[in-house]
């Protein structure tokens, strides 16, 4: 009896200390460990920017730019000459890819948003600050997404057409699509509310005039011009923004300097000082390793479209100054070769341009409208390169989309403002299909339609 | 082995102790009835075989009755009246000896009876996890297989000798490589992400054994299998069913193969020396296009495509050259062939040498060894040298505590060479054309393609790469006697693996290099186990046995490692022993350190009544650092019951069938062998972010109700002996339902994360085994030939997989998925519905059956299943004089074998060389042919652009085969009895001499590399450029001394 007694001690000691014997997590960080400062919290914030400098360094351009007329057919990457293609399937690893970083800078503001009160150190308004950023960046990333997977803004009357899965919370309960006016809803609330409560000037972060570059944007893209200009008219007015006065937009940057002047919103490279030795940060290689010639040849080269686009004033600096030539191939120079640069995502010469259409079409300051073509004219094609005082608004409308094509060129914008003029009515063709062709948007990936009633995209219908 | 002896000491009706205690019992039994010494007498001695007198022999004379068991010196003395006896001579473990007699009126005759020792299966021991049990009492599904037929075909690995050894042990070599592993299924698959193999436990130690320690690095899983020489093995159990896996409790779901390793067995000094010598070459070879061919067939699609001139060529022109340039590059083409296929393989070299010394007193028994292997493949540069030791001691420390302790230490190098999609072979079978030149125009300098950085030969000899595997292997255990019922035994055991794998690689091997330098990726496993076991033991009214097993085991295990350690700034390569000194400065990647931690309880109990019924209950409770708290514990009961008929009274008239027994069992069993952390919600706390910051971010999703899969096993079977055992064999069947599955199913995209731990979903598997063995001549005939042979058919079917479509649950890029009403491991693939004979295009069907010629990737669907519907082996031996041959059949029926590679061989025109079976190509309207038009363009096959991977089933081919796995002819040297030598035997063998299959690729057997457990188990039978199989010659000489 005496010996039961002791083994029965023996095993219930055994029993005890087993509970955490056998817990044994993984070494590294557990959630209660995570949020329990406010620098927790901005270091959650900065793997926000850290995942979105890695998609914007190229990668998400190029996709875009993939489907305009603007360069030729991919080298040799299979997944390009797909998306080149309009042929997208759900095996595409490339898009897949870019896909789901999107959606890794979505989860990772959620998992801030969803665990921001468990913090309780915040200086006055930061919490608001942390707030307003994460949902920055989960709005512009769902705008980001919409843009490429889904047809566009305007394809339906009501928009009622299949968009993109909203994920508004870092779970993984499956999702289907949401239509593009949910996702738009969604995007717009999420912008207001980082617009009202972002500071004017926030480092090379997200400030209040980043929101309102993208609300501009977007509103432009929804053919809402009022609101276009209003967002616009906050940005330019603001004087935190002054036009380059060259063509360097991507320009290799350096130790004090590393975002251009007119970057609203934008991602960035840095050169900084670690001890003794000079550290690179890039992000921006993919520009590099698609654009930039090597060997005579490049990945994305430019198309004879639109060399011959560029080349119909021959006074435009920008040839020069962004092309380059060798072999009848035309590669796009306009990224410094140096592989460090920072990236504008929304810059003032965009914005000009669009709040020139916007007014144009709404037949309002015209003036302003003239004033904001001409000064990129100006700069492009020098003095006498303006156009008229007297513009109509058609001729504002013609040349500020001259000008915007080739001012963005590369920078993966033109295909929303060709996917806008087609929901206008205009008749869009890019490289003979028409702009909402099923295969201009891309197929979903694989694992995303892996719940039951997920809806993909029709493919094909684009040769 | 120790617990061996030391279990059936503490059954007095086993048989060791059959000699002690029957002495006792006969002699008290019969000393007193013995009348007084009388006229007549009949004595003598009983002897074994081994001439070693035996006591407690029972002497029964049939005719009066009367009988006398032997002294302790086997002498016995009946006294009997004159005239005719019949003497019996009784003793268990023993054939029973009759001898007639008649004794004249005071004779004394004097009468010396040898008994050999029973062979049949009745006393057969079985090693049952935690101890052992006699065959005839074991109520579960066992397979046992012996140690010798581990070493009769030189393998990478013990388990590849596995295959067709046994009933429901599936085993598919691994490739040609050295030191690849094998895929090892029992009784099918239960498992979708959770590991599929086996438990694998080496004297009582589960150890480690994961394949995936080294991910798929060069396209080869590691195998820490290899660490075991198979000349140490004694013999081979594979646990079955639940009744016989229960004691494993969580792990036994996957079957359990218990490894015995020898230990001192004869009294006196013996010493094995075993020799082999050998050669490897390829199994078969893949028909890659030459220059010529492939040129050809090139034009062809460019003309077919609308071209003009010249076709362009990969490496040398490209689509936008103009004609002229395209023309130049063609006829520049034209002077180069090469076989690449040729340039990388040859004859490997294969020896190995083997010592094994037993030493065998009263008060201790030692096995000792030493090997060394050297295992060259047929891919040049390519080799596994294995060099062992190992001490096996038990040590009788008094008459109530016996202590036994093994230490066995392994130190291995694997010379490594690229195969599949990792290079080597593998480009020689796709992106190495034959127009390549080796090397360049020097004559010296390697001819690089593709921007300048492929040249499988230059790879090959720049470059070394080396895997060093050391690992040790001891367990201690010590057996205490309490009295005659009761026992206790602990064990405690250390398995630590160093692994590291080393790569030397000079400027010029990766784009962008600008120096030479080494890397080092290790990591070391530490796996600690200990277990207590308290046990009973005893029988009844001699017709009641009882015995108990009550235990405990922990289990600890950490992996630690770095991602990667750097050195650089090498001018001169080091030698592997430099670089583990860290002669140069070291750049350390991240660290990790990885532990899990496991505990049970558990219990046997088992209760046999008169030796004919048996009945055995388990249960364990396992619980695992896997699972969260919530979940964490897991029970395992079983029970089973077994009969032998023909200890029955109405069997006793059926002389020829000497053995019948059934048996029966339910129980549940358990896997939980997934990562460590699947359960974990996970964080990284990184600096240097962006803007030079620090930052965080989950890096998985976690799963706090991650539970136990768990399966629920029937098996019921039918053992039986005929003709005096003439022929036995076993015919058994079994259903396996596995509920709670474990799935890491692919998450949606839109969480930024791949894939999440989950457990849902139903997989059924159900099948019937059959094994028997038949000497076919009768044994007093000079040439014996015995076959064996057995056939296992499982069929598997997935009930449900939860709320998912078959692309959540995908094997790798294996174009596997799980289906629901199909087998684990099932392709999906859209249906090819054959060459359009008007357009020379390829057409599918969609999913109503209709053809088309548009390739829609939601057309596809079921497309066979990897794993075959039966398989199992014939062997053959005859034996003559001093002769013995041998044929060892192993087959497989039912399987489709998936041609991942033949997507790019034999599709669309690519970068990739192509082979010859493309020559049945449509070239106009009219011809019916097994391929299509040839083609540059992917739009043409209906394919999307930039898409030429051709998921069709086109590639599914059948898999059956019958491989003839060891021919082998063996001559036992005639020794004279006062010769040193007791033993010395040559033999020559042949292992894959031949195949017959309809497979038109390279082996028909495959196991290619995988990405993790869940490839693993959802692509079996998937080719993607695996190196195939090696044919070897061998010698083998033994010496026994």
């Amino acid at each position: 009896m005496k010996k039961i007694l002791i083994l029965a001690v023996i095993v219930s000691i055994g029993f005890s200390s087993c509970k955490k014997w056998l817990d044994q997590p993984p070494v590294g960080a557990l959630r209660e460990d995570l949020f329990n400062t406010s620098s927790d919290a901005q270091e959650t914030l900065n793997s926000c920017y850290d995942a979105l400098a890695n998609l914007y360094d190229g990668r998400i351009q190029s996709i875009s730019e993939l489907l305009t007329d603007n360069i030729t057919q991919p080298n040799t990457n299979n997944d390009l000459r797909s998306v080149y293609s309009r042929q997208t399937t759900f095996f595409n690893s490339t898009t897949n890819k870019v896909y789901q970083d999107l959606y890794t800078v979505i989860w990772r503001c959620n998992t801030l948003i969803d665990n921001i009160d468990l913090i309780s150190d915040f200086a006055p308004g930061q919490k608001d600050r942390l707030i307003a950023e994460a949902r920055f960046l989960r709005g512009f990333c769902h705008w980001s997404a919409c843009k490429l997977w889904a047809q566009p803004y305007g394809y339906t009357a009501g928009n009622t057409h299949p968009g993109i899965p909203i994920r508004d919370k870092a779970t993984a309960d499956p999702l289907l699509r949401n239509s593009v006016k949910e996702v738009y809803d969604f995007v717009i609330e999420d912008l207001l509310f980082a617009h009202d409560n972002l500071p004017e000037t926030n480092d090379i972060y997200a400030s209040r005039y980043s929101a309102s570059a993208v609300l501009a944007n977007i509103y432009f893209l929804m053919n809402d011009y009022s609101n276009t200009v209003t967002y616009c008219n906050e940005i330019i007015n603001s004087g935190n923004f002054t036009m380059l006065s060259n063509h360097a937009r991507f320009p290799t940057i350096s130790y004090d300097m590393n975002v251009i002047s007119e970057s609203v919103f934008g991602t960035a490279s840095k050169l900084y000082l670690a001890g003794v030795d000079t550290i690179q940060d890039r992000r921006c290689g993919t520009f590099v390793s698609y654009y930039r010639k090597n060997n005579g040849i490049a990945e994305l080269m430019l198309s004879q479209n639109f060399q011959d686009f560029i080349g119909l004033n021959p006074a435009d600096q920008r040839k020069t100054a962004w092309i380059e030539e060798e072999n009848n191939r035309g590669f796009l120079a306009k990224v410094s070769a140096s592989n460090l640069f920072s990236v504008p995502i929304i810059h003032l010469t965009e914005l000009r341009l669009i709040r020139a259409e916007a007014l144009a079409e709404l037949g309002q300051e015209l003036s302003t409208a003239i004033d904001d073509v001409n000064a990129i004219r100006l700069r492009a094609y020098g003095p006498g390169g303006e156009i008229s005082a007297s513009s109509t608004a058609t001729a504002i409308i013609n040349a500020a989309r001259v000008e915007y094509r080739i001012e963005t060129i590369g920078e993966g914008k033109y295909l929303d403002q060709l996917k806008r003029r087609g929901t206008k009515g205009e008749s869009i063709i890019i490289r003979n299909a028409p702009y909402d062709c099923p295969g201009m948007a891309i197929q979903f990936p694989n694992a995303e339609s892996t719940v039951i009633g997920f809806q993909l995209n029709p493919e094909g219908g684009c040769q | 082995m120790f617990d061996t002896l030391q279990d059936l000491n503490k059954s007095p009706k086993r048989i060791h102790s059959m000699k002690k205690f029957y002495p006792a019992i006969a002699f008290i039994l019969f000393a007193f009835c013995s009348p007084i010494i009388s006229a007549q007498s009949v004595s003598g001695k009983v002897f074994d075989s081994k001439n070693q007198t035996l006591p407690g022999v029972v002497v029964k004379d049939k005719t009066s009755g009367s009988g006398v068991a032997t002294d302790i010196d086997g002498n016995f003395r009946l006294n009997l009246t004159a005239g005719k006896h019949s003497l019996e001579f009784v003793l268990i473990g023993f054939v029973n000896q009759a001898r007639e007699i008649t004794l004249e009126a005071g004779q004394n005759l004097v009468l010396d009876v040898k008994m050999a020792e029973d062979m049949k299966l009745t006393e057969e021991v079985i090693v049952v996890g935690y101890g052992v049990q006699r065959k005839r009492d074991v109520t579960g599904s066992i397979t046992k297989i012996d140690g010798k037929d581990m070493t009769k075909v030189p393998v990478p690995s013990f388990e590849a000798a596995l295959q067709g050894r046994g009933a429901g042990i599936q085993v598919s070599q691994g490739s040609g490589l050295a030191g690849s592993g094998s895929l090892v299924r029992i009784r099918g698959i239960s498992s979708i992400s959770a590991g599929g193999d086996p438990l694998y436990v080496v004297d009582g130690i589960p150890v480690t054994q994961s394949p995936f320690l080294r991910g798929n690095s060069g396209a080869m899983n590691n195998n820490p299998l290899t660490f075991l020489n198979p000349n140490d093995i004694e013999s081979i159990e594979v646990l079955k069913d639940a009744a016989a896996t229960g004691i494993y409790g969580s792990r036994g779901a996957n079957g359990v193969i218990l490894i015995t390793t020898k230990r001192g067995k004869s009294k006196g000094l013996t010493v094995d020396l075993a020799v082999r010598l050998g050669t490897s070459s390829a199994a078969s070879k893949p028909n890659m296009m030459n220059t010529s061919e492939y040129l050809a067939l090139r034009q062809e699609a460019w003309e077919n495509d609308g071209g003009t001139g010249y076709v362009y060529l990969p490496g040398l022109s490209s689509s936008s050259d103009n004609a002229a340039v395209r023309e130049e590059k063609f006829k520049e083409a034209q002077k180069t062939n090469t076989n690449w296929f040729d340039e990388l393989t040859g004859v490997g070299i294969k020896q190995s040498y083997n010592l094994g010394i037993g030493y065998v007193n009263d008060y201790l028994k030692l096995y000792g060894s030493l090997g060394t292997e050297d295992n060259g493949s047929y891919i040049i540069g390519n080799r596994f040298n294995r060099n062992t030791a190992r001490v096996n001691l038990d040590l009788k420390l008094s008459k109530k505590v016996n202590y036994s302790v093994g230490v066995s230490y392994t130190h291995s190098i694997n010379r490594r060479v690229d195969a599949a999609w990792s290079g080597g072979i593998g480009e020689a079978m796709s992106t190495a054309l034959p127009y390549f030149p080796v090397y360049d125009s020097t004559g010296t300098d390697y001819f690089m393609w593709n921007n300048g950085y492929s040249n499988p030969v230059a790879y090959r000899e720049l470059r070394k790469w080396v895997n060093v595997d050391k690992r040790v292997i001891t367990n201690h255990g010590v057996t205490v006697l309490l009295n005659d019922y009761w026992s206790l035994r602990g064990t405690a055991s250390l398995d630590y693996m160093d692994q590291a794998e080393m790569k030397y690689l000079p400027i010029g091997i990766n784009i962008g290099q600008t120096q030479n330098y080494a890397e080092k990726f290790p990591n070391w496993v530490t796996n600690w186990n200990t277990n207590g076991t308290v046990n009973y033991n005893r029988t009844y009214k001699e017709d009641h046995r009882v015995t108990l097993m009550v235990g405990s085991e922990v289990q600890k295990s950490t992996t630690r490692g770095y991602s990667q350690i750097r050195y650089p700034l090498l001018t001169a390569l080091p030698t592997p022993s430099e670089l583990s000194r860290d002669t140069v400065t070291p750049q350390y990647g991240n660290s990790f350190q990885e532990t899990q931690t496991f505990t049970s309880f558990f219990a046997r109990f088992n209760y046999s009544i008169k030796d004919k019924y048996f009945l055995q209950l388990v249960t364990r409770a396992d619980a695992s650092s896997k699972f969260g708290t919530e979940k964490r514990w897991g029970n395992f009961p079983s029970a089973s019951v077994g009969w032998i008929l023909t200890e029955e009274e109405f069997m006793s008239n059926m002389k020829k069938v000497n053995f019948l027994k059934i048996r029966a069992s339910w129980g549940l069993t358990g896997n939980a062998d997934i990562p460590r952390d699947a359960q974990y919600e996970k964080w990284a706390l990184s600096s240097g972010g962006y803007n030079g910051l620090p930052y965080r971010y989950q890096t998985q999703i976690g799963n706090p109700n991650l539970q136990w899969e768990s399966s629920q096993v029937m098996d019921a079977a039918l053992e039986f002996g005929l003709f005096n055992d003439r022929i036995t064999g076993t015919l058994g069947v079994y259903r396996k339902n596995t509920k709670k599955v474990l799935l890491q199913y692919n998450v949606q995209t839109s969480t930024g994360f791949t894939s999440v731990w989950a457990n849902a979903g139903q997989i059924q598997n159900q099948g019937i085994e059959f094994s028997i063995h038949s000497n076919n001549l009768n044994a007093s005939r000079k040439l014996q030939w015995t076959t064996d042979f057995n056939i296992s058919r499982n069929g598997n079917k997935v009930i449900s997989i939860g709320e998912f479509t078959p692309d959540a649950l995908s094997g790798g890029t294996n174009d596997s998925r799980v289906q629901i009403d199909k087998p684990v491991g099932s392709f999906y693939l859209v249906p090819f519905a054959g060459i359009d004979t008007q357009t020379g295009k390829p057409m599918y069907y969609d999913l109503q059956g209709n053809t088309t010629s548009t390739y829609n990737l939601s057309d596809r669907q079921f497309a066979g299943a990897g794993l075959p519907k039966a398989y199992g082996g014939i062997n053959n031996t005859f034996d003559y004089k001093n002769w013995s041959l041998s044929a060892f059949f192993v087959y497989s029926l039912g399987a489709k074998i998936f041609d991942s590679s033949g997507k790019r061989q034999m599709g669309v025109v690519t970068d990739w060389n192509m082979r010859t079976d493309v020559f049945d190509r449509w070239r106009a309207p009219g011809d019916i042919t097994q391929f299509a038009r040839p083609t540059l363009n992917e739009n043409t096959y209906g394919l999307q652009a930039g898409n030429p991977w051709w998921n069709t089933t086109l590639f599914i081919y059948k898999a059956d085969y019958l491989r003839l796995k060891n021919l082998s002819l063996a001559y036992k040297i005639p020794m004279k009895p006062e010769s040193a030598i007791r033993g010395l035997s040559v033999s020559a063998s042949v292992s894959n001499l031949f195949v017959i299959t309809n497979f038109p690729g390279l082996v028909p057997e495959l196991v290619r590399d995988f990405e993790n457990a869940q490839d693993r188990n959802l692509s079996p039978n998937v080719t993607y450029l695996t190196p195939p199989q090696e044919r070897s010659f061998f010698l083998t000489i033994n010496a026994n001394f």
